[in-house]
């Protein structure tokens, strides 16, 4: 096969688009059946992200007059094409599609684009609740990208090299990297929760629950897109937390073993929490995640 | 076959979105009572919206009053299409003590097309369940 | 901290074991005293109308034909408060248990009762559900023979229809027969 039609399947089967929809439809399914049953009741089944998914395609999407027209169509692609990108680099088991040096700073520009994109979403609505959820995220985006970005560098940094594939590889020999760096696993993972959305920091998506947030005005196909997103969301980033902290997997059954209890992390600390306001949010982030994740990068820095 | 699979998925997810217009709030206790763990509406993929834009069906509870009329009218036409009215407990289907009220406004289905009418007041959480299950036969 | 350990408890189990109710896999009937829909005992219904005088906000009526008399309660209306099963003198409301009404057409909602009428024995008018005239004569049965009347003397004194039994015939037998109950 020449490389470009390589690369397209890729993009678009495995590990691009099908692969990581229906493995996050499936974990998206974990999350919320664990979430029932905590709760003392039975959850949905497992096709339930996918009934919703078809049923979302076959309505019709309504623009409203007091909206930017194409702003709001273009958020939803942005999301997802930023998530599909970082699909395409990372390595799941051995190989990755696409790797080069420095994917690992591209990576984190990439994961930035589905919270710039519900902010244009909110803010391009046309409604009031859009543009105060959009500030929400905005407000939220301050408080966990640093930390975020900061933890994520720690490793490179001390495996001299800003490669996803390399540091999987080095964990893969060595050990993984949450035992040398409890503090920067730590506060990463705080910082997971406001990425895919989950309590207690989901303030700007379901905060205005009663309204919905920044997707108020989105119906049908454009709010499929987003539900696309969301549920790819839960597939990339926790193999991306997988491949920095947790050892990357020598081949792809042990790497999906280890993102679903990732998943089951993630799902409990969502559900034992209720949710934070903005303003408490923030103060976190900045308050106990920031120096966190600022002690363990000293730490790299400095002993090597 | 496509179609088939668009019936199914359009049956195994319908999202839900409760209009309560001018009643006396104990059909809403009910449909609140349906979201809780005892009745457990979530296993058959009903979630709770707050906005008609997201919504598959309107449940509309309480009689219509001269105010609520043209609000009641904007919300049915913020929804997309294909969408449902499902008329919970007496007081939509015919305005049950209130109807000689100077505020009444006429039985729900003069002003919307309904599709489901479940009687009762107020009607159980299960006859909730029961309705739902015979508006999902009706979607094609 | 007691407290706090029965919380947990409970809801652990609730993690095994879900308080959901299995209810469109097996009936759930409600207990006792449940107020659902009302239904008629037709061979008790002897068309009164006194639920359609007590019921609150007015859901049962009825209209009369030349032979029938029909009485509709309509769900739509009912509040399902159980006026009428407590009023009705004939013990033939009743609210039973059963709460899946829902329907695709409102007409549907509904339920009723039709009662003949019983025909005035001289002019033949229609005049009585016949139902009421049998059930009025058990009812009075041990006062009137407390009295010495006889049922049949009885049935055909109040056979006649109003206009025929104040006519000049029929009046003086209808004085006999008061001043026999005043004395």
């Amino acid at each position: 096969m020449t490389p470009s039609l390589e690369i397209l399947v890729g993009l678009l089967v495995y590990p691009g688009f099908l692969f990581s929809l229906a493995v996050g439809g499936i974990f998206y399914w974990v999350y919320r059946k664990i979430r029932a049953r905590f709760q003392a009741r039975i959850g949905p089944p497992w096709y339930q992200y996918f009934a919703d998914l078809m049923k979302l395609f076959s309505k019709e999407s309504i623009i409203p007059y007091s909206s930017k027209g194409t702003l709001m169509v273009l958020a939803p692609i942005l999301s997802l094409a930023g998530l599909l990108l970082v699909a395409a680099m990372l390595p799941i088991g051995p190989g990755s599609l696409v790797e080069f040096e420095g994917d690992l700073v591209v990576a984190l520009y990439f994961l930035a684009l589905p919270g710039l994109a519900v902010m244009i979403a909110g803010g391009s609505s046309g409604s009031p609740y859009g543009s105060v959820g959009s500030s929400r995220e905005a407000n939220l985006m301050v408080g966990y990208e640093l930390p975020f970005a900061l933890s994520a560098l720690t490793v490179g940094f001390y495996v001299k090299s800003l490669s996803l594939s390399v540091i999987a590889q080095y964990q893969v020999e060595n050990g993984a990297f949450f035992l040398k760096y409890p503090i920067a696993t730590v506060a990463f993972i705080l910082c997971l929760l406001p990425k895919i959305g989950r309590r207690p920091f989901d303030a700007p998506e379901a905060d205005t629950e009663i309204i919905a947030g920044p997707l108020t005005e989105y119906s049908g196909s454009l709010l499929g897109l987003f539900e696309v997103a969301n549920g790819v969301k839960w597939f990339v980033i926790p193999a991306f937390t997988v491949n920095l902290f947790f050892g990357g997997g020598a081949n792809p059954l042990e790497f999906l073993l280890k993102c679903l209890g990732l998943v089951l992390l993630v799902s409990i600390l969502d559900i034992i929490h209720p949710r934070y306001r903005i303003d408490q949010g923030f103060k976190f982030f900045i308050k106990w995640v920031l120096p966190l994740a600022l002690i363990d990068f000293a730490r790299s820095l400095v002993w090597p | 076959m496509l179609k088939r699979l668009r019936s199914f998925a359009r049956r195994k997810s319908p999202w839900i979105m409760h209009v309560p217009c001018g009643g006396c709030n104990g059909c809403d206790i009910e449909i609140v009572a349906a979201l809780t763990p005892k009745y457990d509406v979530e296993r058959f993929g009903v979630l709770q919206r707050g906005t008609p834009r997201h919504a598959d069906v309107l449940l509309v509870t309480g009689i219509v009053t001269a105010q609520v009329k043209d609000r009641l009218k904007r919300i049915y036409d913020l929804t997309p299409d294909p969408k449902y009215v499902v008329a919970f407990g007496s007081c939509a289907l015919d305005g049950d003590i209130f109807r000689e009220g100077y505020g009444f406004a006429g039985p729900l289905d003069q002003i919307l097309p309904v599709s489901v009418y479940i009687p009762g007041c107020p009607p159980r959480p299960e006859a909730l369940i029961d309705g739902l299950a015979k508006l999902l036969r009706e979607i094609v | 901290m007691a407290v706090k350990r029965h919380i947990i408890l409970e809801a652990l189990r609730g993690l095994v074991n879900p308080f959901t109710t299995k209810y469109p896999k097996e009936p759930y009937i409600p207990q006792d005293g449940f107020r659902g829909a009302a239904e008629y005992d037709l061979e008790k219904c002897v068309g009164c109308g006194a639920c359609s005088q007590e019921c609150p906000p007015g859901a049962i009526t009825y209209t009369d034909t030349e032979k029938t008399r029909n009485l509709r309660l309509s769900y739509g209306i009912c509040s399902f408060c159980g006026r009428c099963e407590e009023v009705c003198p004939w013990d033939a409301v009743h609210l039973t248990k059963k709460y899946e009404l829902a329907v695709y057409d409102r007409k549907e909602a509904e339920t009723g009762v039709d009662v003949s009428f019983f025909e005035c024995t001289e002019c033949g008018r229609p005049f009585f559900p016949s139902p009421q005239m049998k059930a009025s004569i058990d009812k009075v049965a041990e006062t009137l023979a407390k009295y010495g009347i006889s049922q049949e003397e009885f049935a055909r004194l109040i056979s006649l229809c109003p206009t025929c039994s104040f006519t000049v015939d029929n009046m003086p037998e209808r004085r006999i027969f008061m001043r026999r109950l005043v004395k």
